[in-house]
């Protein structure tokens, strides 16, 4: 072994004397803790990332579909002009149709037990406000002009009305 | 595993040039090689030479021992901030400065030892003598030949770690 190296292995020897015994092995497992400390954090942060991604791009989708659909449909409908109207029909079931038998009809006649009564024109007189007053004589009213051809007349005494009426 | 064989091949490397860019702080050293570790795992990148990737490596523990000792002087962030600049900028040892450094402190303290303690650092590093050879050659025990071993390893050592604490730029 040359001069040089047995000289740095005496200046190695030199410098580790007494440092702690086992802090050489204590550092490297200290540094691999750090290590796979630091792998395990960075692995942690890919793996939220990526998931990130795929929620965001889900949300970003979900968005958007509703869109492109209610988008698509109009072209569609232009695309395609319709110069007549399509009706589909179908059968009605059975159970829906309602069917009628001449001999299920009975036929009931009736007899004229009907009394007409006609009038004629002219049998009435009309009276004037002077007689209408006379008419209900002994009950307090009044004949209110309600328009240029129509007047109502108004008892004090509603009761009073009931029985002119009857009368 | 291909950090172990990162971590063998350049812990010692990095200590000895933190000791130097410390000046010879060895606590602020290992506290900065920590750091430094740390960074390489979080910003390990492929390089497509060793000297590119030792460079990288010195501006991370440089990096790193800037950001430590603004911590350690939190309430002087300003004023460290200014004095930091320039001695990071002063500190940019390249590799073979630091060995450099290192190695002559190193023969200049091996020359201040005893004549016993030159002969047994003689033995045991640059004659390759196994300490069993030695302990039987001085008719003593291995055990005592480690100990003085270690004695002397750590005259040099605080021996080194005081001169570069002495050239420290105020």
């Amino acid at each position: 072994m040359s001069d040089r190296n047995n000289k740095k292995e005496l200046l190695n020897d030199v410098l580790a004397e007494a440092s702690p015994a086992d802090f050489r092995e204590a550092l490297l497992d200290e540094t691999l803790r750090l290590a796979r400390r630091h792998r395990h954090f960075r692995q942690t942060r890919q793996t939220i990332g990526v998931l990130g991604v795929f929620v965001l791009l889900a949300i970003l989708g979900r968005q958007n579909w509703p869109a492109q659909s209610v988008v698509s449909k109009p072209i569609a409908k232009k695309s395609t002009p319709k110069s007549y109207k399509l009706v589909l029909t179908q059968q009605l079931p059975e159970d829906e149709l309602i069917t009628t038998r001449q001999s299920s009809v009975q036929i009931v006649a009736s007899i004229s037990a009907v009394v007409q009564i006609s009038t004629t024109s002219g049998g009435f007189r009309q009276i004037n406000d002077d007689e209408l007053l006379a008419l209900v004589s002994g009950r307090p009213a009044v004949l209110i002009r309600t328009g240029p051809h129509s007047e109502e007349l108004v008892f004090a005494n509603p009761e009073d009305q009931k029985g002119f009426l009857k009368n | 595993m291909a950090y172990r064989t990162f971590y063998d091949g350049y812990f010692d490397r990095l200590l000895r040039y933190l000791l130097v860019v410390t000046g010879g702080d060895e606590e602020s050293a290992r506290e900065v090689l920590q750091l430094t570790l740390v960074r390489v795992v979080r910003h390990v990148k492929t390089f497509d030479a060793e000297e590119k990737f030792w460079s990288w490596l010195t501006v991370l523990a440089r990096s790193a021992l800037a950001d430590e000792r603004r911590k350690r002087r939190r309430y002087f962030a300003f004023l460290e901030k200014f004095t930091l600049h320039t001695d990071i900028e002063g500190t940019a040892w390249n590799d073979g400065e630091v060995d450099e450094k290192l190695r002559a402190l190193l023969e200049r303290n091996l020359k201040s030892l005893s004549p016993d303690e030159q002969k047994l650092v003689g033995q045991k590093y640059f004659a390759r003598q196994s300490v069993r050879e030695i302990a039987d050659e001085q008719q003593t025990t291995e055990k005592a030949v480690e100990s003085k071993l270690s004695r002397i390893r750590r005259k040099l050592k605080d021996a080194v770690l005081s001169e570069l604490k002495n050239e420290r730029p105020q």
